[in-house]
């Protein structure tokens, strides 16, 4: 049972762990200090062999989440690890260098979301490269109800964005 | 040597269904570094569904995918149900399972045809299509479509396989056995397959672990890690089957893999039919009312690899997130550890080995030398260049003691 996991982990991280919700037999959700994430992936992929599945963003009224999913193989466990993140400054630590899995899906959360990703190996966007102004980020909601319909009204410029994007590719080559 | 060539493969292809990018950067023959960038045709189909009821969602997600169009659904079925704490019951799981490995055939057997295909053996292209017909006509049997069955909903399916047609399924799937035999014995002793497959690509137990890598491509480097074992859903954990897996990690042991579980697909099939005939005709779904506030993570094992859902539900009809992770997500990155260090031809074939369903011939189109000399060349420079070295070689034959002409 997921429950004994969540002993070790009060165990291990008494202090990082702020709060564990056991959804059923084979699924937990463990919000923890953003500050300890590394540590505790660390924890979780080294010494318990869980496989990083994915992370997934989540725009709130006040503030953003970020979800990582990890997968253990040998019980059929996903343990959801939840940072909350503060609006005026979205930032954390990046898990691209510990786990390299999670390098396409930081840059896809900066594109959607505009949360920074702190010594990530390499920053550059991923669905966003040129299709969308950089300080737009489609996926964060928080007070843009105004932005977006304004970026409507200018449909043809947004246009003339994407086209660049294939000007620059024939550059490159 | 220091002159550089880069070829694009994509964003638009003709033999790529999907729009991106790979920069192959060459010296000579040799792959030396590689490039990927995606992004050209985002769907925003997570953004969508934040719009669309629960019930709206698996048109959706049906569509992410043309070829594996049932293991979204099956996976966003899996997490709905996980939030709402329902059991469906055994018969929908039975016609799941057997929609779920029916596409599993159909798929290899579309891999194992492209793969041919890439190797210049278009006569296994020819013959794994046609099989592959024989499996869809199962599907228009069942379902009424060949592709996007629409099967899936909360809590069962929505059409039921009438015991009367089960007989007519069994004689179809024994058809198709022998077939699978044939294929399996052409591509697994054949000397072009083995020259051309083994050894090429090879993906470390620890490379896979480093990029997540799931599925077939996971197992054929020794790595035993699948969904329908590990976290079993729908009737997989009533039915008797083995995880395939190969310890060589290159690309022939990706074939093998795939066309071996071709095999143990029609098994967990032929099971689910029996189990079909045990129950109740008609009682194909769990009536849900409604879907309580709460998270669900549902996971299925597409040909591919894990699809695995998020859904975060706030007591309303539609979801507040729904975050969607695709095979190839993981599968595309360990490009960069398999292709690099391998030539051109080669490249093709270790690309598709994951899987992704693009195509790619060796399409030159620009080169230009490190000292930022940028030299274009079109298809008029390719075919002079190509007569060039014909003449060249033609010279060389004639007179064998001539000097080789530099070009």
């Amino acid at each position: 049972m997921i429950a004994q996991m969540e002993e070790i982990f009060r165990g291990e991280f008494t202090t990082d762990v702020l709060e564990t919700t056991v959804l059923n037999h084979k699924r937990m959700v463990v919000r923890i200090r953003p500050a300890a994430l590394l540590e505790i992936v660390n924890f979780l992929t080294e010494d318990k062999r869980y496989r990083f599945i994915i992370a997934s963003g989540i725009s709130h009224a006040d503030h953003f989440e970020i979800l990582y999913h990890l997968s253990d193989d040998s019980t059929g466990y996903i343990l959801s690890l939840q940072v909350e993140l503060p609006i005026e400054k979205p930032e954390i630590e990046s898990l691209a260098n510990l786990v390299p899995a999670a390098n396409w899906i930081e840059r896809e959360i900066h594109d959607l979301f505009g949360i920074t990703f702190l010594n990530h190996p390499n920053m550059v966007p991923l669905i966003a490269n040129g299709n969308w102004a950089a300080d737009e980020h489609p996926y964060a909601t928080q007070g843009r109800r105004g932005a977006v319909a304004e970026s409507h009204e200018q449909g043809s410029a947004t246009h003339q964005k994407g086209d660049s994007r294939l000007r620059n590719i024939n550059k490159d080559l | 040597m220091n002159r550089r060539t880069i070829i694009p493969i994509g964003p638009y292809h003709p033999l790529q269904e999907e729009p991106e990018l790979f920069k192959l950067f060459c010296e000579g023959e040799t792959v030396v570094d590689i490039e990927f960038e995606t992004g050209y045709n985002h769907r925003g189909i997570e953004k969508i569904n934040e719009k669309k009821t629960f019930d709206q969602v698996f048109f959706v997600v049906e569509r992410i995918c043309g070829i594996c169009s049932t293991s979204h659904p099956f996976a966003y079925a899996n997490a709905m149900e996980e939030i709402a704490g329902i059991e469906i019951p055994d018969r929908a799981k039975y016609i799941r399972s057997i929609i779920g490995e029916l596409e599993r055939i159909h798929s290899h057997l579309l891999w194992v045809g492209l793969a041919g295909h890439f190797l210049g053996y278009n006569t296994v292209y020819m013959w794994s299509w046609k099989y592959r017909e024989s499996v869809l006509d199962i599907f228009e049997m069942i379902t009424g479509n060949r592709n996007n069955y629409a099967m899936f909903k909360i809590g069962g399916v929505r059409r039921d396989i009438p015991n009367s047609m089960i007989p007519e399924i069994r004689r179809m799937l024994d058809s198709l056995k022998p077939k699978i035999a044939l294929l399996t014995g052409a591509v697994m002793d054949d000397p072009v397959i083995h020259a051309r497959t083994k050894g090429v690509g090879i993906l470390t137990p620890e490379v896979i672990r480093k990029y997540g890598a799931v599925g077939p491509t996971a197992r054929a480097s020794g790595i035993a890690i699948d969904v329908r074992r590990d976290d079993p859903y729908a009737a997989y954990g009533m039915v008797n089957w083995n995880v395939i897996t190969a310890e060589e990690g290159d690309v022939f042991a990706k074939a093998k893999v795939r066309l071996l579980e071709m095999v143990e697909s029609v098994s967990i099939i032929e099971q689910c039919l029996t189990g079909l005939e045990k129950t109740k005709e008609g009682d194909t779904e769990t009536v849900v009312r409604e879907i309580p506030p709460g998270m669900g993570f549902g996971r299925a094992e597409a040909p591919r690899g894990e699809v695995f859902h998020f859904v975060r539900s706030d007591g309303s009809n539609m979801p507040v997130r729904h975050k969607i992770r695709a095979p190839s997500y993981v599968n595309i990155a360990t490009f960069k550890e398999s292709c690099i260090g391998q030539t051109v031809s080669d490249a093709t074939i270790i690309l598709a080995a994951v899987d992704p369903c693009y195509c790619c011939t060796e399409r030159l189109t620009a080169a230009y030398q490190m000292v930022s000399d940028v030299r274009r060349l079109d298809g008029m420079e390719l075919i002079r260049l190509s007569h060039e070295k014909t003449r060249n070689i033609m010279s060389q034959l004639e007179n064998p003691g001539s000097p080789q002409k530099k070009d």
